[in-house]
C-alpha cells in the first residue's frame, strides 16, 4: 500500500497556543521558504524532476496556509514547512520507486534545511548557487532565464512574473514550459560549474540579474509593488554570488556596484509632491549613504583583474555621477570617454541614446542631436528617444522642433507619472520658458 | 454570551495556484483575524480537520453502514472549525464579517449556536 499520507503536523514542532500572541510572519517568508526548498530538493531529485519538486514545495506551503489558521504559527515556520515537505518527497520517491537510493539524501537535506533561516547559510547556500545556474542554463533564451529564475529562486507565481515583465500570462506560463522542457532534454546537471568553465556560465547569470535590476529600476514610483520587487531580489542574488568565494569575480562586484549607485539614487526620484525627479532636479542630500558606501566597496573590489566588462564601464558612469556633489560639477568628459569604450564593447541603441546626452554636455546640444540619428528605427516608440531630442533642440533653441518631438514621446507608450512629466515639460516649451539643464 | 462553532468551508481547488506571496498574505489575513478575536477573548478553540479520510455512518435494517465521505456530491469541503463566543448571532455575524476564509473560492461560514438547553454555559 502506498498511501502514506504525510502527517500534518511534524515531529514535535513547538507550536505557540492558537491565535494566542501574534507573532507576524518574516516578510516573504513564504518566497524565501519556496526558493530553498525547490532548491534543495531539486539536488535531491535531480534537475529533471524540477516540476514534481515545485509540486511538493507548493502542497507544503498549501498545508501550512490550510492548518496554521487553525493551529496558530508555529514557534519555528521553516522548520514546519521543511518537515511537511519531507513527508510529501519521501511519499513522492515512494510513488517512483526512488527511497532507496534518494533516502538518506532527503534525509540528510531535511535535517540540514530544518534550521536555515537565511539565503547564506552555508547548508544550502551551494543549493542555491546551483539552482542559479540551473536558471540560466545558457541554451535557454535570456527571456525564459528570467522567467525560470524568478518562479524557482524568487518563488513568484506566474502572474506575478507577468506582472513583473509587463508580460502576457499565457506567455510566461508557455515559455516555463518549455524552458523546462529543455533543460529535461539537455539532461543539465544541477551544480555549480566547474572553475574551467565558471567565468563563461556566470556572464548568462549576470546577464539575468541585470536585467531584473533594470526592469525593477525603471518600474516608476505607485507602479505595481511587484515590479519594485525585482530590484530588491536583484540585489539578494548578485549578493549570494559575492558571498561565495566561486563566485566573487571583480565582474559581479561590478554588478553588485552598479546595482548600489542606481540604488541609491531611489530615495531622490520623486520629489516633494510625488512627481519623478530626474538627475538633475533630485537633491542629492537624499541619496542613500549606507548604499552609496556599499557601491564605492563593490567598485573598488571590480577593479582587481584586468578584465573590464560593460557592467565595470556602466558602474564607472554611475560613479561619476555619484561623485559629484552637484549636478553641475559632473565631470562630462569622462563620461563620454566612458561611453566610448562601453559602445567599443557593448554597442546598443540603448548605449548610443544615452552617449548622446553626454555628447551634448562636453561639445554641445547640436552635437548630441546628430548622435540621434539612426536611432528611431532600432528604438521605435521608446518615449525617452523623442524626449531627448526634444530637451536638446529646445536646449538648441529650436523650440518648434522641440514641440513635435514632444509629441512624438507623447504618443510613445510610458507610464503615468512619465507622460505628466512630459506634459509638464512641453507646456513649458511651449510658454516659452528658458530650456531647463537636461 | 453564547458559545458557537464556525464551520469554514471552501473549495480547496481555489488554493491551487496560489502564489507563495499570496498564500502568505492570506495568512496573514488569518492570523489578524485571529488576533483580532483573541484580544477580546473570544476564542475557545480551533481545529483543521484532515481533507480526505472522513467517513459517514448509517444504520441500514439494523446494519452499520460506513461510506466514505462527505466528499463526492459537493466541492466544498470543510477546512476547519473553531468554537467562539458571541453575545448574539447579530454579534457572531459582524465578528465573522472580515473572517479571510470568505475570500476563497467556493466559501462559506456556518454559524451554529450551542444549545445550552437553558442552563449557563459552564465558566471561562
Amino acid at each position: 500500500m502506498d498511501v502514506v499520507m504525510p502527517s500534518l503536523h511534524p515531529e514535535a514542532p513547538a507550536r505557540r497556543a492558537p491565535v494566542a500572541g501574534v507573532q507576524p510572519l518574516v516578510d516573504d517568508l513564504f518566497r524565501r521558504q519556496y526558493g530553498r526548498m525547490v532548491a534543495g530538493l531539486t539536488r535531491v531529485f535531480g534537475a529533471d524532476l524540477l516540476d514534481l519538486v515545485e509540486d511538493v514545495v507548493q502542497e507544503a506551503l498549501l498545508r501550512a496556509l490550510r492548518t496554521w489558521p487553525y493551529e496558530g504559527i508555529p514557534r519555528e515556520p521553516e522548520g514546519w514547512l521543511v518537515q511537511v515537505a519531507r513527508n510529501l518527497a519521501l511519499d513522492a520517491l515512494r510513488r517512483r520507486a526512488m527511497v532507496e537510493r534518494k533516502r538518506a539524501e532527503l534525509e540528510q537535506w531535511a535535517a540540514a534545511a530544518r534550521a536555515v533561516r537565511d539565503d547564506f547559510a552555508p547548508e544550502i547556500a551551494d543549493d542555491t548557487l546551483a539552482m542559479m545556474f540551473l536558471c540560466c542554463e545558457p541554451c535557454l533564451s535570456v527571456e525564459a532565464r528570467v522567467a525560470l529564475t524568478l518562479k524557482t529562486l524568487c518563488g513568484f507565481g506566474v502572474a506575478e512574473i507577468a506582472r513583473a515583465l509587463l508580460a502576457k500570462e499565457g506567455t510566461v506560463a508557455q515559455r516555463l514550459t518549455r524552458a523546462k522542457a529543455r533543460l529535461q532534454r539537455l539532461g543539465a546537471p544541477f551544480s555549480v560549474p566547474p572553475v574551467a568553465q565558471l567565468a563563461d556560465r556566470l556572464d548568462s547569470v549576470l546577464e539575468v540579474l541585470y536585467l531584473l535590476f533594470n526592469e525593477g529600476y525603471a518600474a516608476a514610483q505607485g507602479e505595481d509593488l511587484v515590479r519594485a520587487e525585482l530590484v530588491r531580489e536583484a540585489v539578494r542574488l548578485v549578493g549570494l554570488l559575492i558571498a561565495m568565494p566561486v563566485t566573487a569575480l571583480p565582474k559581479v562586484h561590478a554588478l553588485r556596484a552598479l546595482m548600489a549607485f542606481q540604488a541609491a539614487r531611489l530615495p531622490a526620484r520623486t520629489g516633494p509632491d510625488g512627481e519623478p525627479a530626474t538627475l538633475v532636479e533630485q537633491d542629492r542630500g537624499r541619496w542613500d549613504r549606507a548604499e552609496l558606501a556599499a557601491a564605492w566597496f563593490h567598485f573598488d573590489r571590480s577593479m582587481a583583474g584586468g578584465e573590464v566588462t560593460a557592467y565595470h564601464l556602466e558602474a564607472a558612469i554611475a560613479s561619476c555621477h555619484a561623485a559629484a556633489p552637484t549636478y553641475a560639477a559632473t565631470d562630462w568628459p569622462r563620461i563620454l570617454r566612458h561611453y566610448d569604450a562601453l559602445l567599443r564593447l557593448a554597442d546598443s541603441p540603448v548605449v548610443r541614446l544615452n552617449r548622446a546626452v553626454a555628447v551634448a554636455k562636453v561639445h554641445g546640444p547640436r552635437a548630441g542631436l546628430a548622435e540621434l540619428h539612426g536611432l528611431d528605427r532600432k528604438l521605435p516608440a521608446y518615449w525617452l528617444l523623442p524626449a531627448t531630442r526634444a530637451q536638446l533642440q529646445w536646449a538648441a533653441g529650436d523650440r518648434a522642433a522641440a514641440l513635435v518631438a514632444f509629441d512624438a514621446a507623447l504618443a510613445c507608450p510610458c507610464s503615468a507619472p512619465q507622460r505628466q512629466f512630459l506634459v509638464r515639460r512641453r507646456a513649458a516649451c511651449a510658454a516659452g520658458d528658458p530650456p531647463p539643464d537636461y | 454570551m453564547t458559545h458557537y462553532m464556525l464551520i469554514l468551508r471552501s473549495d480547496p481547488s481555489g488554493y491551487a495556484n496560489l502564489s507563495p506571496q499570496e498564500m502568505q498574505d492570506l495568512l496573514e489575513r488569518f492570523e489578524a483575524w485571529g488576533a483580532k478575536m483573541a484580544a477580546q477573548n473570544r476564542i475557545r478553540d480551533g481545529k483543521k480537520l484532515t481533507d480526505s479520510g472522513g467517513k459517514v455512518l448509517t444504520l441500514t435494517d439494523g446494519r452499520l453502514q460506513v461510506k466514505d465521505g462527505p466528499f463526492g456530491e459537493t466541492k466544498e469541503i470543510v477546512g476547519g472549525v473553531y468554537f467562539i463566543t458571541a453575545d448574539s448571532y447579530d454579534h457572531a455575524v459582524e465578528l465573522c464579517r472580515d473572517q479571510p476564509n470568505l475570500r476563497l473560492k467556493g466559501a462559506s461560514i456556518e454559524i451554529r449556536a450551542v444549545d445550552w438547553m437553558g442552563q449557563e454555559p459552564p465558566a471561562e
